[in-house]
């Protein structure tokens, strides 16, 4: 459905609110209308319930220097008018799943998010969904975290609470939609599948007259629309189901984790940097990375090209006190930009049981070891020297560029990258967080010593022509000054 | 995050305490939708402008970027000749756009009320 409109300068996107009947999808639109100086078009009403949609439209924020005209459209929830649901479902951007969570109505709700998960993760893209739990101020509603934990097995699925007759939440799980909403567009984008034109349908009568033609075209619209839907809709669980599944404990009060899957379409304000971060994300997402637990608690996924990394303390109960935590990363990542290498989010995902953990994400760049490894195999011991030399350069440059950073970046062979011109060191390891308590990083001498000592050992076994090697690297610190990386690596070849 | 209601009470906080009031609003950087607006100006678009700050703060982003600067942007001001503008980001993803009237309030005002406010909002 989305579509860049290039004559009016928009970005148009359908957001559905979907929903079983009376479970204030209407109410929640005329909030919305009220709040952002719209009103509420409604085609075919009959006693305040939707036969077709509810329409409101509203042109707000940007997109990449185009107004994003949002089509904000309700199915009618009623059973027997499922057929028109399903239609309005196959054009959204986005899905608001507008649920009833009172203790009567909530299971019912449930089966219909089951039903609609599904067919929106088998669109591809996929399509985001934002579970808006409604009737919050219902003395009977169920309390959050029993919502929280009967979403458990489903995967992501973004919460907001709300009380549609209040207005309080609306605007919250609408904003949350239209980012899920940009994400799919990207991803079109990035396809070459983002439509570009006049949208289909224009204004609430331009839909109705659609509905009425595809419900009375039965070789075009029956068949065709409603078995593609169907098909969709009786998806089974996807693997991330199955992998995703939380072991409870006999007594029910230890949760395990739930495994980390790389979602692009978790909720905005849960990653940074957010729009870079977010692809980094689209990216990843395809790959098979499951990080595991390590000996020292910590968990850690790496594969092409990626590395995920959580500490094992990282893990929050409380979303205030794990969002602060996220800013906080966001924060030394910003101050420490210059030293770090691109390609790196922080994340904050579902570890189930209404827990998050804060995850790092970093592409993985080439360090000082593949140039080290690279040298140590050249047959003119020259050549190996030359290349043993630059690399106890670089780490003494490094060593000496990290000392102005705000967090001690450890500077090892795995941890600086190979050196590119006018951009200085760069760090490509693990950020080691802002509470990490590292030992004073060595200098000097102690560096070159710490870092090289194994390699030379390996060299000196491996080599009949080590002593030539010596004798080139001596012979490359001769005429250094005193106190640089030419005369400590030429200490610690001869103590080596 | 904050609920709406508390966001907007937020809005009415700085719109008491700021002398020459004109329109504010709470906006998600990634989008440029408004998450609470309070605005005593109906010809005032408040939805656009804050539209539009989103993609200056983005802007100023690339541009710190692209100098290596190292540092974050806590606020950014505009001085028009009969307005102020500020822009105060509350975290990576949110900012506050307030507009107020230069001649019945300064910038120290306009700082001191954005920062007190702002201090329980993440």
């Amino acid at each position: 459905m989305a579509t860049i409109d290039d004559t009016r300068g928009t970005l148009v996107i359908r957001i559905v609110y979907d929903g079983p009947a009376l479970s204030g999808k209407t109410t929640s639109l005329g909030a919305l209308a009220r709040g952002v100086n719209s009103t509420v078009e409604c085609p075919d009403h009959t006693d305040g319930r939707t036969l077709f949609f509810d329409w409101v439209e509203y042109v707000g924020g940007l997109f990449e220097g185009r107004q994003i005209r949002c089509q904000i459209v309700s199915v009618p929830g009623q059973i027997e008018l499922g057929r028109r649901r399903k239609m309005l479902l196959e054009a959204a951007d986005a899905i608001v799943l507008v649920l009833d969570t009172r203790e009567h109505e909530w299971q019912f709700g449930l089966g219909w998010l089951k039903d609609v998960l599904p067919f929106a993760r088998a669109k591809t893209p996929p399509v985001g969904v934002v579970l808006q739990a409604n009737k919050r101020d219902a003395p009977d509603a169920v309390p959050k975290e029993e919502l929280r934990q009967a979403l458990l097995p489903m995967g992501p699925v973004p919460l907001v609470e709300s009380s549609a007759a209040s207005g309080d939440g609306i605007r919250e799980a609408f904003v949350l939609a239209v980012r899920v909403a940009l994400d799919r567009v990207r991803a079109l984008a990035a396809a070459g599948q983002l439509e570009v034109g006049r949208p289909a349908e224009e204004t609430p009568d331009a839909l109705l007259a659609r509905m009425h033609e595809m419900e009375t075209d039965q070789d075009f619209g029956e068949p065709r629309v409603m078995r593609v839907v169907e098909e969709m809709l009786g998806v089974e669980a996807e693997p991330w189901h199955r992998a995703g599944t939380v072991a409870v404990s006999a007594s029910g009060d230890a949760v395990e984790e739930r495994p980390f899957i790389p979602d692009p379409m978790m909720p905005g304000g849960m990653i940074w940097p957010p729009v870079d971060g977010r692809a980094l994300l689209h990216d990843v997402a395809s790959l098979e990375i499951r990080p595991a637990r390590t000996s020292r608690a910590d968990w850690l996924g790496a594969g092409s090209g990626f590395r995920f990394h959580s500490f094992g303390g990282a893990l929050y109960a409380d979303p205030h006190v794990a969002r602060n935590e996220l800013i906080e990363w966001a924060r030394l990542h910003a101050a420490n930009s210059q030293y770090l290498s691109a390609g790196r989010a922080v994340i904050l995902a579902d570890a189930g049981a209404g827990r998050l953990r804060l995850w790092q994400l970093v592409r993985t760049d080439a360090a000082l070891r593949e140039p080290l490894s690279l040298a140590l195999g050249l047959a003119d011991p020259a050549a190996v020297a030359q290349d043993l030399m630059s690399v106890a350069t670089e780490l003494a440059a490094a060593r000496e560029a990290f000392r102005a950073s705000s967090v001690a970046l450890p500077c090892t062979l795995w941890s600086v990258g190979q050196h590119r011109r006018s951009l200085g060191p760069t760090f490509v390891g693990l950020m080691p967080g802002p509470a990490s308590k590292l030992a004073p990083e060595p200098e000097g001498r102690p560096l070159i010593e710490r870092e090289l000592s194994p390699h030379l050992r390996e060299l000196r076994r491996s080599r009949v022509d080590y002593n030539e090697v010596v004798e080139h690297v001596q012979a490359l610190a001769e005429y250094a000054r005193y106190d640089t990386p030419a005369r400590w690596l030429s200490d610690v070849v001869l103590a080596t | 995050m904050a609920t709406e209601k508390q966001l907007i009470d937020v809005l009415d906080k700085i719109q008491a305490d700021v002398t020459g009031f004109i329109a504010a609003s709470l906006v998600d950087l990634d989008s440029g939708m408004t998450l609470a607006v309070k605005t005593l100006r109906p010809d005032f678009d408040l939805t656009a402008a804050s539209a539009y700050n989103s993609e200056l703060v983005k802007q100023k982003l690339k541009i710190m970027k692209t100098l290596g600067l190292t540092g974050t942007i806590e606020d950014m001001l505009i001085s028009l000749s009969d307005q102020i503008h500020i822009v105060k980001l509350l975290n990576p993803g949110t900012f506050l756009y307030l507009a107020v009237d230069k001649k019945q309030s300064n910038l120290a005002i306009v700082r001191t009320a954005v920062l007190r406010h702002l201090q329980n909002v993440n």
